[in-house]
């Protein structure tokens, strides 16, 4: 299988931009293609098939659409009542399709949409000043804490924004819908400028 | 360059050390880092800076903050230009450029005075009354003139250079305003460890403390700041207007992020507009002084005395050298020592007989004169002042009296008392009431989640202000369900006790001296409404609050009446003999101050004005250098142009090689959409008006679904992958509303369904092969798999692989010719294209955009957007016959609706030019020539009757008046000039459709005064057997 094309390729450029600062406030990388499964089912039996996962995956299914979990190389948001999104690499990706066809259809059905979002890791001192430049969320700690998650807005796009563990400056990831990942870079690097920022590689 | 005439010594908070050159209606002034541009022009001796909105009178600078009504400049110039802010605000910058406003050609020389001179023919509503004669069409001629001369200021229309940025904040507690009543609140709340935003309109903190000469205020300050340094959880926010207070407890903020530079700095934006939510809001908002009314207040050199006390102390100016202070209250008496101790002969006249032991022995002291009982009857001079007329006054029983002294002046500062500013508690739709005692609108209920504090609750004593602020700040601390700080230091040390106040005279207004010409007298000043109009506008029935302010304007400029509102009230009361409680008060809207667009717009400017969907493939267009279009929010590729072609060049040689051979074109902007589960199929057979059970695995249907109401919402293609799973497609503009419409539906009225749907629109890219040669390429492309009819017939599905990259072919065709639709993961989107390109080469492919896509539809008379416009029904669109009679569908029982079964409805046909000349554009209505009448729209045809005349009779034609009225029977959908036809031609809706073809008929268009005659035609105008398809 070739290598999908980023839905960035025209325009990701790697280097400091915006306001000279040392180190850049804010860090912004794209990041490599990842499995992204969707998992729906309905109430009488996602029960149990969060069960089935949960023993599975040995990490607990989230109860909310608010918090994350993860184990290994697989997260797993709950962006619907009765609907898991599993983010993993290629050979988690290729294992979880073998185990989810175990499933039958009555119980749950799986909907591929990796290509659909193309995904952009911010981290850096300022990465809340920055996303707050255009997401209505209160990103400090006590509000949104490591492994949260939202689904929000920002400049007018769909965004899911994660919360990742990190040992010091703040980070985040953002799942943005690839017809809109030029428009929503374009909006993120000119919010950074003032900051000062850095484009990393991707296979950084 | 001129010297700074009134310019004191020393003293003020100007940085001496950095002194600033500027200009001002062309001739260079200098000031210092630290002058607004007000306190620079009247150290510089400048008194008058403009001329009023309707009389064009000439005006000076009147207060020192956000409530200049009078001192309204244009800044800067090109796209930075910037009309309409007030002097007292600009912070003064090395290079500014400043210009009058409302003057022609000069300031001191303005033609439009001699409006001035006129009062009478001007008053309030008086383009109700003068200009609407002598004939009826007369103010339409009036109005040109009128509108010419109104406004204040002019806008630009060069691009504006600068960029503006939006911005979201979370606090627990908003403190609005960082006086001496929010400096303690933030302190306090920050040391119990609140979340605070302290938010100033100024540029430092301070509020009225800035304007003090007291030492003792200014340690206060210095420790207060001190301290609110070392409070990690308090954020400061300077040159930032709280202007808007939202549900929610949202606020809209707007910071002044580069407006004190000449250009912003790097990267920086020139202001940046901030949502902020709360949990609770301190509104430490102060006061506002307003003046009293009499004769010719308006004069340069008139202004506020708190105003005058400002440019003293903080901006070391002295406005002027022989002053009188005229007030109702004790708070002038400390601009008159301070402007005294500046070195002004100062006298103060009062209202009030009974002066307090304690000010006589200060002005004594000071050597400043008191006349007590007295009042200023009317100011003297032509462009500033230079005397006022002393009046007897008895403020319990007001009359005229005879000028008992005129007093030569160059600076008169009023004081009629203070107004709390309770403007965001307003928005939240809070009613100021009356306090008889203070002589001052106050709070009554104040909403959840707000406390006020400061001058805001009506204190008007510092000490009372701070203990305010930190009883305020107490309450919020709790309510955000902490406990308050408690120390052994307070957080902020009091000043000593406030000086006992005497009470204020609530007077309003002076009758005009029994001698010499009375002077009008300002209410507004900067909407120029005298107390005559509020009289005026009472006389003529206007008694409710509401009514006056629209009719006489009062109230409705930029300063949004901050300095008149309480003093119109007044008048109002007394002339409709009501306490002033009772005549209520108007409604404050956001925003609190001006706001420039571009701060609301932010980025959302150009290509950012709604964020733009690209495609898969869009990188390749643009480097082809397609023209591009919009689809919604989806950047298309319009038309692929050759050197030297035109548009219709270009789609015309696109569409001939779809005919002719072969064409690629990219419809990654359809709506995809994923339907799973083991009722998909008894879902799609309720949401399609056609039977969806039976489609075998490995087809597609076309399908059309409806509205609730039986109107058509949208048409697509559903193509069943497995058992349970259908992959849906939807037109461009409706992915979105039908993605909604299934989702409502699974979700509220077949919850029992086990389905699931997901938008998977970005998740394929989709590209058509379209023309006779569509198959020949296909099969270059997806190797090794059978393209046989047989194996791949029409609205067949099959799955295979170009090289490496996976691929869903459909064949289904939108051209009316052989053609594929071929999906593959977003991320292959671009090699498979590639591939086509390249392999298609020998096969003479054609890419074509959206305009040759359009024009081969309407050449085979197939509907979308256009026609399906959320009017039309099935039957409308000639697809009576796809919907089932044997099963329900949604919108199934309302389409049978008397309304849509009509048999005159318009319905689908197709339309040309009857005579080959003329123009069909879309829009168009369509007439029946047989229903003219003679009542036409232009000017010079006579108006007979209304009963039809013979059609023969009178040529009509655009020139003359269509001679059309109504709605018509029916209107041009799509239009476009036809490659195949060489000839144009359209899609319409007619009553009684195809039993009118070959009729001819009228399509008017009013915009452009058109008539163009029109053939009706069946709608399929190529290949109408549908031929082509199996080629």
């Amino acid at each position: 299988m070739p290598e999908p094309r980023s839905a960035l390729a025209s325009t990701y450029t790697v280097g400091a931009f915006g306001l000279k600062q040392e180190p850049a406030a804010v860090v912004l990388r794209e990041c490599t293609p990842r499995c992204l499964i969707q998992l729906s089912g309905w109430p009488d039996s996602f029960g149990s098939i969060c069960e089935r996962i949960t023993s599975h995956l040995a990490v607990r299914v989230p109860v909310d659409c608010l918090t994350a979990s993860a184990h290994d190389d697989v997260t797993i948001f709950r962006v619907g009542p009765t609907r898991l999104w599993f983010v993993c690499d290629g050979d988690s990706g290729r294992r979880l399709r073998d185990f989810f066809a175990a499933f039958g259809a009555t119980d749950a059905v799986v909907t591929e949409i990796d290509h659909s979002r193309t995904v952009i890791r911010v981290r850096g001192p300022e990465a809340r000043t920055l996303l707050n430049r255009g997401l209505p969320i209160d990103l400090e700690n006590g509000a949104f804490p490591e492994h949260v998650f939202v689904q929000s807005v920002i400049h007018h796009v769909p965004v899911l924004v994660h919360r990742l563990p990190s040992q010091t400056d703040p980070v985040f990831e953002l799942y943005v819908p690839r017809e809109y990942a030029v428009t929503f870079w374009e909006w993120l690097t000119e919010a950074a400028a003032p900051l000062g920022g850095r484009v990393e590689g991707t296979e950084a | 360059m001129t010297g700074q005439a009134r310019r004191l010594a020393a003293g003020g908070r100007i940085d001496r050390s950095r002194p600033v050159s500027f200009r001002f209606d062309g001739r260079t002034y200098s000031g210092f880092d630290g002058d607004t541009l007000a306190s620079a022009l009247l150290a510089n001796g400048v008194a008058l800076v403009g001329r009023s909105f309707k009389y064009h009178r000439p005006r000076g600078i009147y207060s020192a903050g956000i409530e200049e009504p009078n001192a309204l400049v244009t800044l800067r110039g090109e796209g930075r230009h910037e009309p309409n802010i007030p002097a007292t605000r600009v912070e003064l910058f090395d290079g500014l450029e400043a210009q009058s406003q409302n003057r022609w050609p000069s300031l001191r020389h303005d033609v439009m005075s001699v409006v001035g001179h006129f009062p009478k023919a001007f008053a309030a509503g008086f383009y109700y009354k003068t200009f609407m004669g002598p004939t009826r069409r007369a103010w339409m001629f009036y109005e040109h003139f009128i509108r010419k001369a109104a406004g204040m200021g002019d806008p630009t229309s060069a691009p504006d250079p600068d960029r503006y940025e939006k911005a979201h904040a979370f606090c627990d507690l908003l403190v609005v305003g960082a006086g001496p009543a929010g400096l303690a609140a933030a302190i306090a709340a920050g040391r119990s460890g609140l979340r605070v935003i302290l938010v100033e309109d100024d540029a430092e903190p301070g509020g009225s403390l800035l304007g003090r000469r007291d030492g003792a205020v200014a340690d206060w300050l210095k420790r207060a700041l001190a301290e609110l340094d070392t409070l990690a959880s308090v954020r400061v926010m300077t040159r930032t207007c709280v202007f808007g207070a939202y549900d929610g407890m949202t606020f809209g903020l707007l910071e002044r992020v580069g407006d004190h530079l000449a250009v912003p700095a790097p990267f920086q934006p020139r202001q940046r507009y901030w949502r902020v939510r709360a949990e609770r809001a301190i509104l430490a908002t102060g006061m506002i002084e307003r003046p009293i009314v009499f004769g010719n207040n308006d004069l340069p050199g008139v202004m506020l005395a708190a105003a005058a006390r400002s440019y003293v102390n903080r901006f070391a100016v002295l406005p002027g050298r022989r002053v009188v202070v005229f007030t109702n209250n004790d708070s002038a008496y400390g601009a008159a020592e301070d402007l005294r101790a500046a070195g002004a002969a100062v006298s103060i006249v009062d209202v009030r007989a009974v002066i307090s032991e304690a000010l006589r022995a200060r002005t004594a002291e000071a050597g400043i004169e008191v006349l007590s009982g007295c009042a200023v009857g009317r100011a003297n001079g032509r462009r500033t002042v230079t005397s006022v007329d002393i009046v007897p006054f008895d403020a319990r029983r007001p009359e005229a009296a005879r000028t008992r002294k005129r007093v030569s002046c160059d600076l008169l500062a009023v004081s009629g008392g203070w107004t709390p500013t309770l403007h965001l508690l307003a928005q939240r739709g809070c009613k100021p009431v009356y306090d008889s005692h203070r002589a001052m609108l106050v709070a009554a209920d104040v909403p959840e989640g707000f406390h006020l504090a400061g001058g805001a609750a009506g204190e008007t004593a510092l000490r009372s202000c701070i203990e305010s602020g930190l009883a305020a700040a107490r309450a919020a601390v709790q309510a955000c369900g902490q406990a308050p700080h408690v120390s052994a230091r307070p957080p902020v040390e009091p000043l000593a006790a406030d000086a006992e106040e005497a009470a204020i005279a609530p007077v309003w207004t002076i009758p005009a001296p029994l001698d010499g010409r009375a002077g009008k007298m300002f209410v507004d000043l900067q909407h120029d409404v005298g107390a005559d109009d509020i009289a005026l506008a009472h006389r003529e029935g206007y008694a409710s609050v509401e009514h006056l302010k629209r009719y006489t304007t009062l109230g409705m400029a930029t300063d949004q009446g901050k300095t008149s509102s309480l003093n119109a009230l007044a008048i109002l009361a007394g002339l409709s003999g009501r306490a002033i409680g009772e005549v209520g008060t108007t409604t404050f809207r956001p925003p609190f101050r001006p706001i420039a667009v571009g701060a609301l717009a932010g980025q959302e400017t150009g290509l950012h004005f709604r964020p733009i969907r690209r495609s898969p493939m869009h990188d390749w267009h643009d480097q082809q250098g397609a023209a591009l279009t919009t689809t919604g929010l989806w950047l298309r590729p319009w038309y692929f142009p050759e050197p030297g072609e035109t548009r219709r060049d270009a789609y015309a040689r696109e569409s001939a090689a779809v005919r002719r051979s072969v064409g690629l074109t990219d419809v990654s902007s359809l709506g995809k959409i994923d339907v799973q589960g083991p009722d998909a199929a008894e879902f799609l057979n309720r949401v399609y008006v056609n039977g969806f059970l039976k489609l075998p695995v490995g087809k597609a249907r076309y399908g059309v679904m409806l509205r609730p109401d039986g109107i058509v919402l949208d048409d697509g293609t559903v193509s069943r992958i497995s058992d349970h799973h259908y992959f849906m497609t939807t037109t461009t503009a409706g992915a979105g509303k039908v993605m909604a419409h299934l989702e409502f539906l699974l979700q509220t009225a077949w919850p029992d369904l086990r389905v699931h749907v997901t938008s998977v629109t970005s998740q394929w890219a989709g590209m058509a092969v379209s023309g006779p040669k569509s198959r020949d390429l296909l099969a270059r492309v997806v190797e090794g798999t059978d393209l046989s009819e047989a194996a791949l017939p029409f609205m067949g599905v099959m799955h295979g692989h170009a090289g490496d990259v996976p691929v869903r072919i459909l064949r289904v065709s939108f051209s009316g010719e052989r053609a594929y639709e071929v999906y593959t993961p977003a991320g292959y989107g671009m090699a498979l294209w590639q591939m086509f390109c390249d392999r298609g080469a020998a096969l003479d492919l054609t890419v074509y955009g959206v305009e040759a896509l359009g024009a081969l539809r309407i050449e085979k008379g197939h509907v979308a957007g256009p026609e399906l416009d959320g009017r039309t029904t099935l039957a409308d669109v000639g697809l009576a016959r796809m919907a089932s009679g044997g099963k329900p569908f949604l919108g199934g029982a309302l389409a049978k609706r008397e309304g849509l079964g009509d048999a005159s409805r318009p319905q689908l046909v197709g339309l040309e030019l009857a005579n080959g000349a003329g123009t069909l554009r879309a829009g168009a209505i369509l007439c029946d020539p047989a229903a003219r009448y003679r009542k036409a729209f232009a000017k010079d045809s006579a108006v007979l009757s209304d009963h039809a005349p013979d059609p023969s009779a009178v040529d009509f034609t655009a020139a003359n008046g269509s001679g059309h009225l109504g709605h018509g029977i029916g209107f041009v959908s799509s239009v476009t000039w036809s490659p195949e036809l060489q000839r144009n031609i359209a899609l319409g809706f007619v009553s009684g459709g195809s039993s009118r073809i070959g009729e001819e008929i009228d399509a008017v268009f009013p915009l452009r005064s058109e008539l163009t005659k029109v053939r009706v035609t069946p709608p399929h105008f190529v290949d109408p057997e549908g031929v082509r398809l199996h080629a």
